[in-house]
């Protein structure tokens, strides 16, 4: 009698079943987690990544090309690009760190993800790696800046190559034609909305980029700052920046009220749009003005850069700077290569060459400045600012992402009529004072 | 009564089972279906085990903790986070808006859908041309609407201003003004989803048998009469069906609101699942952002409960 070789149904099932519940068990087992590394020496033929953003990929290529960090230093470089937003790469770098590891090994970050950072523990201490005469070359308003913005606890978290402010761009044609003086005083720029706002014809002196999602905050960070305070810290001179704002936009119609739907891209084609008189706006508006799209309508009398008005707080808080820098990351599988990579790029030497190789590297270092090309409009501008002392810091709150959320919804909600000035500073102060 | 067992051609007599207590026993061909079942039912049911019921268990957990990883907080804290759902302006806005834009938005899509099925399901020349562009709206993601409608409600740039103040000579602004912006929200989302509810509401309407109208016109009633006694009751089942769906989906709905608003001016357009992403993704904050989800849940399991009841009362036969 022959064995039959056929499967029979039953044995099918149990087959089947046997190698699914397999499949299901295997893909249940918990992944192995990889030990931490340890810190390797430096060696010819390391690697180390740099995120960067992509506006700067180019020119961080140019510059590693320039200064041959590879040949000095026999480690290999690989740029990789940010996300797009920094909520994106917060929930990048945090998903990583909590696997012990890391998409890069240095960083190119902005101020508020140097707060988020350094607060959750994601970086590393930088005061080992800094040459000691490097706060010299700092001007002055650098280093406040960097210890409020780049510093936890004492320790430096970041050292900033891009350091840039809101400049006061004004239409100088207009202003000549009026036989008006750019506003130096917050009574000044109440009185602009009389000269140059026209509603019907849906002219304004001027617009700003206040629409929700950091654009607001920012303002009033500024304005606020021009009062002489914090708007953080909710006191007589956030409410004294409130009222201003108010009455600029519903008394005075100097401000466009559309601005709070306005991001900077709106703001800049209303100026361009020759539907504006002036506006505080970031430098990068300087290029898009001189960019091949708008060389029609561009003249140096139309893009003129002036001194802020001065609020109540006085002079040395006209204006603030933000920055972007570079920091380490903790869990990077190379910190000892990144390490050198940083201490490269923060020098004195490779910081002159950045700036050689593109704005994006343009600061208020001595050194920077002295070698920066003097007629070209953003080094004249950095350099009257920086002068004039007109750079104040940059408001600052430990939970900063959360907080400023909470002004612009709760400043929004006064500028919007929906709430009264009291009503939307307590709101912001009860908010606030659940995050310390 | 004995069972007799057939096992190699011998008859046997089956014996008394030993103990008193009955026994679950399945024949050998009923236990081979069971397994054969167990086996086809199985993925499906992993799936949602670990697509939803893992999750909402996971939540609700999350719900009782203060897990911030910016903070590096991770304790059971009980029900702490729901006390502060109540006093969080963010969420008392979210709340708020949220109801209005379900209610609100719902209706108008059933409103507005049924009466572009009414028109759809007439006969008239190029009627498959407008069926086929009917869709268009609601194949754009959503937020590339939101972007596009931001944009065209721009007050210097936008199209719509521009024609309003051309007729009109009013320029509006109707993202500072909360009462419009919310109109706008709920305006755009059924602009988006009311096409879709009319497809549906057209099959709907195509199963009507057409003798009932005819028998209806004998009788002498109107167009009104026809629609209102007729056609309303015959596809009410289909209109509660879509209204609770709407209902849930508009529950859910963030990308609109964060293309067209991102939930301003302050929180006046502000949902609860953008609250949700602001809680969890923008600060961390994954315990309270999870009460937020719980109390999401529980609104969208109120209107599927809500909806099961209207839906059996709704019963139509005819």
């Amino acid at each position: 009698m022959s064995v039959s070789r056929k499967l029979s149904r039953r044995q099918f099932i149990r087959l089947a079943g046997a190698t699914a519940a397999g499949a299901a068990l295997a893909a249940c087992a918990p992944a192995t987690t990889p030990a931490p590394t340890a810190v390797p020496t430096v060696l010819k033929g390391g690697k180390v990544r740099i995120a960067v953003g992509g506006w700067a990929e180019q020119n961080m290529k140019d510059l590693l090309a320039k200064t041959e960090f590879t040949k000095k230093t026999g480690i290999d470089v690989e740029i990789v690009l940010r996300t797009d937003t920094k909520e994106t790469e917060l929930t990048r770098l945090a998903s990583a760190v909590q696997s012990n590891t890391s998409p890069y090994d240095v960083i190119d970050f902005e101020d508020e993800l140097t707060t988020s950072f350094s607060q959750a523990g994601y970086m590393v201490g930088l005061d080992d790696l800094l040459p000691a005469d490097l706060w010299d070359d700092f001007s002055p308003a650098m280093v406040d800046y960097t210890k409020t913005w780049s510093t936890l606890n004492g320790e430096t978290f970041r050292v900033i190559h891009n350091w840039e402010m809101p400049y006061w761009f004004y239409r100088k044609d207009w202003f000549d034609q009026k036989g008006t003086a750019i506003p130096t005083t917050w009574d000044e720029v109440k009185g602009m909305g009389a000269i140059f706002t026209d509603e019907a014809k849906g002219n304004w002196a001027t617009i700003d980029g206040l629409t929700k999602g950091a654009f607001l905050n920012v303002y009033l960070a500024w304005v606020t700052l021009q009062a002489g305070g914090n708007p953080f810290d909710v006191g007589p001179e956030y409410k004294a920046a409130l009222e201003y704002t108010y009455d600029l936009m519903y008394t005075s119609k100097a401000l466009n009220p559309a601005s709070l739907q306005s991001s900077y891209d709106q703001q800049n084609s209303a100026y361009l749009g020759d539907k504006i008189a002036f506006m505080r706006q970031w430098p990068y508006f300087g290029d898009v003005a001189r960019n091949d799209d708008n060389k029609a309508w561009f003249a140096d009398d139309k893009v003129a850069v002036g001194l802020p008005p001065v609020g109540p707080g006085g002079k040395g808080g006209s204006t603030y700077a933000a920055g972007w820098g570079f920091g380490i990351v903790k869990t990077s599988p190379n910190l000892a290569e990144a390490k050198e990579l940083f201490k490269f790029l923060v020098s004195t030497e490779v910081a002159v060459e950045a700036m050689k190789v593109g704005f994006w590297f343009l600061n208020a270092r001595k050194s920077v400045l002295a070698a920066a090309d003097p007629d070209n409009w953003l080094v004249k501008s950095l350099k009257m600012y920086t002068d004039a002392g007109v750079i104040g810091v940059r408001p600052h709150h430990p939970r900063f992402v959360e907080a400023l959320t909470i002004i612009e919804d709760t400043a929004a909600a006064y500028l919007t009529k929906q709430s009264s000035l009291d009503e939307s500073m307590n709101q912001a102060k009860d908010q606030l004072a659940k995050l310390v | 009564m004995q069972q007799i067992h057939v096992r190699r051609g011998i008859e046997t007599k089956a014996r008394r089972p030993v103990t008193a207590l009955p026994k679950f026993n399945l024949s050998k061909s009923a236990q081979r279906r069971y397994l054969l079942f167990i086996l086809l039912v199985a993925p499906a049911f992993v799936l949602r085990l670990t697509t939803a019921a893992y999750p909402i268990l996971q939540t609700l957990y999350l719900s009782f903790t203060n897990l911030n990883l910016l903070a590096n907080t991770n304790e059971f804290i009980g029900l702490q986070n729901y006390p502060e759902l109540a006093d969080n302006y963010g969420v008392q806005a979210s709340l708020s808006f949220t109801l209005m834009l379900v209610v609100g938005s719902t209706l108008l899509d059933l409103i507005v859908g049924m009466l572009i099925a009414l028109l759809l399901n007439a006969g008239f020349r190029g009627v498959g041309f407008a069926r086929t562009i009917n869709l268009i709206p609601w194949v754009i993601p959503t937020i590339v609407a939101g972007y596009a409608f931001r944009w065209l409600l721009d007050d210097q740039f936008g199209l719509l201003p521009y024609w309003i103040h051309l007729v009109s000579g009013i320029r509006i602004v109707p993202f500072i003004s909360p009462l419009f912006a919310r109109m706008v929200v709920i305006l755009v989302h059924v602009w988006k989803d009311a096409p879709f509810m009319a497809c549906v509401f057209l099959a709907g309407l195509q199963g009507v048998p057409l003798d009932l109208y005819d028998a209806a016109k004998v009788d002498g009633a109107n167009a009104w009469q026809r629609f209102w006694g007729m056609t309303v009751p015959l596809v009410m089942p289909l209109t509660i069906t879509m209204g609770l769906f709407r209902l849930v989906w508009s529950l859910g709905s963030f990308d609109l609101v964060y293309g067209l608003t991102q939930g301003g001016p302050g929180v006046a357009t502000s949902v609860l699942a953008l609250q949700i992403f602001r809680e969890g993704i923008m600060f961390f904050k994954f315990g309270f952002a999870s009460a937020i989800s719980v109390l999401l849940l529980l609104l969208v399991g109120l209107v599927g409960i809500g909806g099961l009841w209207l839906f059996r009362k709704a019963d139509v036969t005819y």
